[in-house]
């Protein structure tokens, strides 16, 4: 006998994740699902992102990592309160690993949380996990061909940073085509030119992060 | 390597769904995948047969069946399969689509005794 089903498979994710936006809606802030590729940047970018902002913006961060805490002691070393979750293996977080670490922390006052994923071009951008942003980071140095070989996780973010910009002289990267290529693929999405050690473009970054944090606070709970 | 926790969920929706229609047995599991998805059609076989063990849906046979991907070219709107340059219109060849069909992942029916 034939039953019919028809029940998308991550429902019970998507679930919890509509659970995790909602918590942080309640609670005013502005949750960022920070992906890339392993060594793109990401948490050189949050920890710039810290020192720009600490004295303005109360900020967490969840460092998702398949093994290790040297994540979580670098952002905590600058003050800001890190939760550090091991995915054991898994290759990406999910909406439930979000949603345990939003259990064990003190969410009134917070304004941003960024949830810095696991390394990773391919699975982190398949699981909804409840951040109202996403954003990617693409290192000089990958190359400018990763939109191609990612398409899904270069067509869902809000935001594309180009990060290592002072590696460009040295690289045969085309920010053009590039740039055009994302355009594209993902005509929303804001793109960045950043270099965390030059500090190019970190100034359009924080601004675009100040839209989005203003957006949040007039949001009607 | 997320096959597991997704394999746990297609063990979860096919055993409840069994269950509803008062079968004892899943004896095969119909899903839908969109080639977009990062889903290994045999490693997720591999970790059924490993999680379904001393439950009604051991044993079952996993069929998949694969969506095609799907664009769909912002300026002249017209429907195409991408295949060596997946975003390029071949109508237009414009560089501006989105992608309209196979991201999809879900549980078509089951086959229950």
């Amino acid at each position: 006998m034939q039953v019919t089903v028809l029940q998308d498979i991550m429902s019970a994710n998507d679930k919890i994740a509509a659970k995790n936006e909602e918590i942080f809606n309640r609670n005013k802030i502005m949750a960022i699902n920070v992906m890339s590729s392993p060594g793109a940047g990401k948490t050189s970018l949050i920890l710039e992102t810290i020192k720009q902002l600490r004295d303005k913006v109360k900020m967490v961060v969840i460092e998702a990592d398949i093994a290790s805490t040297m994540d979580a002691d670098r952002i905590i070393k600058e003050g800001v309160p890190a939760i550090q979750i091991n995915t054991g293996g898994a290759c990406h977080t999910d909406a439930n690993m979000l949603g345990a670490a939003l259990e064990t922390m003190p969410l009134k006052d917070l304004d941003l949380l960024f949830l810095e994923n696991v390394g990773n071009l391919v699975c982190p951008a398949e699981f909804r996990i409840g951040t109202q942003k996403s954003i990617m980071l693409l290192s000089v140095p990958e190359g400018d061909d990763k939109p191609y070989k990612y398409p899904l996780m270069f067509s869902t973010v809000d935001a594309v940073v180009i990060s290592k910009m002072d590696y460009l002289p040295l690289s045969d990267f085309n920010l053009e085509q590039f740039e055009k290529t994302v355009k594209g693929m993902n005509p929303g999405a804001q793109v960045f030119r950043v270099s965390v050690r030059t500090g190019e473009g970190v100034a359009d970054w924080i601004k675009w992060l100040g839209t989005q944090l203003k957006e949040i606070k007039c949001l009607v709970a | 390597m997320h096959e597991f926790g997704v394999t746990h969920e297609i063990l979860n929706i096919a055993i409840a769904k069994a269950k509803d229609a008062d079968s004892k047995k899943v004896l095969e599991i119909n899903l839908v995948i969109g080639d977009a998805s990062s889903i290994v059609d045999d490693c997720v076989q591999f970790c059924f047969d490993f999680v379904s063990k001393e439950t009604i849906a051991e044993g079952a046979k996993l069929n998949f069946h694969r969506v095609p991907l799907q664009m769909k070219c912002r300026k002249c709107s017209s429907m195409f399969n991408p295949e060596k340059e997946p975003w390029v219109c071949p109508q237009c060849r414009e560089w501006d689509a989105e992608i309209v069909g196979g991201t999809e992942f879900y549980m078509e029916s089951i086959e229950v005794d």
